[in-house]
This record gives structure tokens, sequence and C-alpha cells, in this order.
């Protein structure tokens, strides 16, 4: 079988879409079949039309779905002369039938139906600003007028007034009894202090230390004679804790402050003691 | 609904030319003179296609062609030229539908059913198109199926090898070795004389 190795595609898409430049010796054979394929195909006869098909070309098809605009009231198909239509829907059958109803009335009666409804709105417009719509559509007309830009806000205060009045609730505005510490006082009580109290509770401490200087804990506290030695507290310490009083017998000298760093205890070193910077006052 | 008139001329079957913007919006507003128009313009090449092919019931399968066509209107972008490819298309997965459906028969013999002309009541006529159809279709009933689906979508559906290779879900490279050698094929048949 030859394979048309010498004919370009061109060529060939020039003989199958019948092109006048295929009239030549080798492809004159099948031009004349591609001629008389296309008359053959051409002249054919019209192809029967079946009952749907022929419905559609007769009533047409409904945009969306695709059905058909005109359907038989059964599952059988219905007469194509005389279709039977599905018809519209409940909701919008009653808006033409009131359309329709709106047409049949004459023109005072529809000027008298339009200016019954601008009193009714306007009246509604009215109440809405006065506040007395009912719960729900007051708040709807509040909200309307917020968004229009109108400010309610002073009679809205007004009406939770007179709501609370009505209902023998007061308005707390006063603080009740206990219910925290007020910034305040602290700051006042804070500058009621003699200058004095600290700097006397402070003096007493150096020289505690000052006598006691480097001492174990069996000869300071005499109970917990645990060998554990305690370094006198270095003057520029930082710790937060750093003063011991000597009246707390089991403050120091405890086991396992050897591992704390010198000169410094905290209070939760010893979870038995009470003792907080101050409690001496 | 109506979205154009209807235009004075409903029977020119060739093509539908200008008119098939305004033809193809009211077809799609599903209005009843629009598929006409369209019926008339394709209904013979879509059977003729589909005799060509040796399709069973070649009138019922493109009425079929046509519901569906119709009803798919959305789907469809194109030009005149593309819409023609496009039910051609449609036409032909119809055929591959049925032939999947029905038990598959020789070619030879379902190609007889083409032979059943309509009756015109001129017998000269009618005797030189069964000569004709006979012939014609004698010849493409030797060639290889894939083949003769080439040939026929590109001659009397007259796709492009782009459009025929998206119908038969083939490459272009495909659909045009495809073209080449049944033409080869047809053109050995035709110069040994067995047609």
């Amino acid at each position: 079988m030859r394979d048309l190795p010498d004919i370009p595609d061109a060529l060939i898409d020039a003989l199958l879409e019948g092109g006048p430049d295929t009239e030549r010796d080798e492809l004159g054979l099948l031009t004349a079949f591609v001629h008389e394929l296309r008359a053959v195909s051409d002249d054919g006869p019209e192809p029967r039309v079946d009952g749907r098909l022929a419905t559609v070309l007769a009533t047409g098809l409904t945009t969306d779905k695709g059905d058909l605009l005109v359907t038989a009231g059964s599952k059988a198909n219905g007469s194509v002369a005389t279709p039977q239509t599905a018809g519209l829907p409940k909701w919008q059958r009653l808006i033409e039938r009131s359309n329709e109803h709106m047409q049949t009335l004459g023109r005072n009666t529809k000027a008298k139906i339009a200016a019954a409804v601008a009193v009714a709105f306007v009246g509604t417009l009215g109440m809405g600003a006065a506040g007395a719509l009912p719960g729900p559509a007051q708040g709807a007309a509040d909200r309307a007028f917020e968004a229009v830009g109108l400010d309610r806000a002073d009679a809205e205060t007004e009406d939770i007034e007179t709501q609370n009045d009505h209902d023998g609730v007061e308005v707390q505005n006063e603080k009740p009894e206990g219910a925290g510490v007020d910034g305040s006082e602290i700051s006042s009580e804070a500058q009621e202090l003699e200058p004095g109290d600290g700097q006397e509770f402070g003096e007493r401490v150096s020289s505690d230390a000052s006598e006691h200087g480097t001492s174990t804990a069996g000869e300071h506290s005499g109970g917990a004679s645990d060998g554990a030695t305690t370094q006198q507290l270095p003057e520029e310490s930082e710790a937060p804790f750093e003063s011991v009083p000597p009246e707390d017998p089991g403050a120091q000298g405890d086991a396992g402050t050897e591992n704390q760093p010198e000169g410094t205890h905290t209070a939760e070193d010893n979870p038995g003691s009470d003792f907080r910077p101050g409690d001496e006052d | 609904m109506t979205t154009a008139s209807p235009p004075a001329d409903l029977s020119s079957p060739a093509t539908i030319g200008d008119d098939f913007p305004a033809v193809l919006r009211a077809a799609r507003a599903g209005e009843p003179w629009a598929f006409a128009r369209v019926h008339s313009w394709l209904a013979r090449t879509v059977a003729g296609y589909l005799r060509s092919q040796g399709a069973e019931d070649p009138d019922g399968l493109a009425n079929d062609v046509f519901l569906r066509a119709f009803t798919n209107l959305h789907r469809f972008e194109g030009s005149e030229r593309n819409f023609r490819s496009w039910v051609l298309t449609i036409a032909h997965h119809r055929l591959v539908d049925q032939r999947r459906r029905a038990a598959r028969r020789p070619v030879s013999e379902s190609l007889d059913s083409f032979l059943e002309t309509r009756a015109t009541g001129d017998v000269e006529h009618e005797a030189l198109t069964r000569v004709g159809t006979d012939r014609v279709h004698r010849l493409l009933g030797q060639l290889a199926p894939d083949q003769r689906d080439v040939i026929l979508l590109r001659i009397v559906a007259d796709l492009t090898v782009e459009q025929v290779a998206e119908a038969l879900g083939k490459t272009p490279g495909a659909v045009k070795q495809l073209q080449r050698r049944g033409l080869a094929a047809l053109q050995r048949i035709l110069a040994d004389g067995d047609a």
C-alpha cells in the first residue's frame, strides 16, 4: 500500500476540503471520489422527524433547563395542536392577579391608596423617631436612624432611665464595700508614713548583723544545729529578701541553704516561715 | 422570550451566513423558528453522515442529535463553522454510543440500509443515485474503521484535523496519519478498478 509519501499535508487538506488545486493526475481519482461522496451526502433524503423533535420545532424549548415550553398534563405526550401549558408558580400568579386588579381600578382609587400608603409610612417614621414603636420594630428603626446618621442617643438614655424607674431597679453607681483596693487610697497612705519609719528598721537590722558576724546556725537559732553556715550579708546585695530578722528562729540555718547564692535567702526557702518584709511593724 | 424576529429566508440549507448570531441567540431563547432554521440547515448533513457510517436508524439518531444540540446550546460558543462541527461531533458520539449498545454488525451489511432512497418519482435520478451511493459505500466499506471515521468527518462533516482529533479522542498527528493511509487505500482501490 502506498502511503502518499510525496504529497504534503496542505495538499491533502485541500483535497479533503474540495479545493481547486487538487486536479492533478496522481490525485484525480481521489478528487473525483471526494466530490462524489459530498454529493451523495448532500443529496440524501431529508431525515424523518419524530414526535418530540417535531414538538420542539413547533413550540420551542425553555431557556434554562431545556424543557419543552409546552408540556402535557400527564406523562403521555399531549396533542401538539392543542398543548397544555404548565402555567406559572402560585406566587407569580398571585402577583400577576394583584397587578391585574390594580389595573382595573380607577385613577381616584389609585390616588387614595397611594395617599394612605404615604400617610402610613410617614406615621411609622414619626413613631420610630419618637421611640414609640414596639420593641423589635423600635430596634430596627434605631438601626435605620443610625444608618442615615440620625443620633437618638439622648432619647435612648431617657428611655433606659424611664424603664428602670418602671422596673424598680436602681442603677448601681457606687462601688460595693470590699470590692477591691483603690489605688488612690494606697497612694495617700504611703504619703502619710513618717520619714523615719523605714530607716529605724534598717538600722536595727544592720546592728544585729554587725554583732553576730559569721555564726553557725545552731548558735544563732538554737534549733537547727545541722552545721550549716550563714555568711555575713554583703552590703551591696540586691536580693529581694536579703534581711532576716533575728527574732525568727527557723529562718536561718535550714538544710539546703548552702546551695543558694551567698547572702541570699528567700521566703520560699522556708515554707514554714511566715516572715515577710515589714512584718515587724 | 422573543429575542429576534425570524429572518425572511428560512429555506437556505447551505449556510446561515450573517444571520447566524441572531439565529443562535433566538435558539438559545427557545424560539421554534430558530430551531427549524438550524434543522433545515444541518439535517441532511447529519443524516448523510450517519447513513454513510452505517447507522442502524439514521433518522432516529439524527433526531436525537438535534434534540441534544438544542438542549445544550448554552454550552456552545463560536462561529457558524464551529457550530456545524459541534453538531456533527455530537452525531459521531451518538453513533459510537449506538454501536456500543448494539451488537456490532459487519459494515457491508449495515451499509445496505444506506441504499434505501426516498421515492422521488424520477426513476432515472433515483437509479443514478443508487448507483452512486452503492459505489461510494462499497469503497468506504473497504477502509479500516478508524480511517473511515477520519475520512467521513473530514469530507462529509467538514471538520478540521484538530476537530476530528477532539471528536475521536486522538492526537492531530494520529488523525493526519489515518487520513493519509485512508486516502492511500482509496487511491489503490480506485486505481485497481475494484470499485
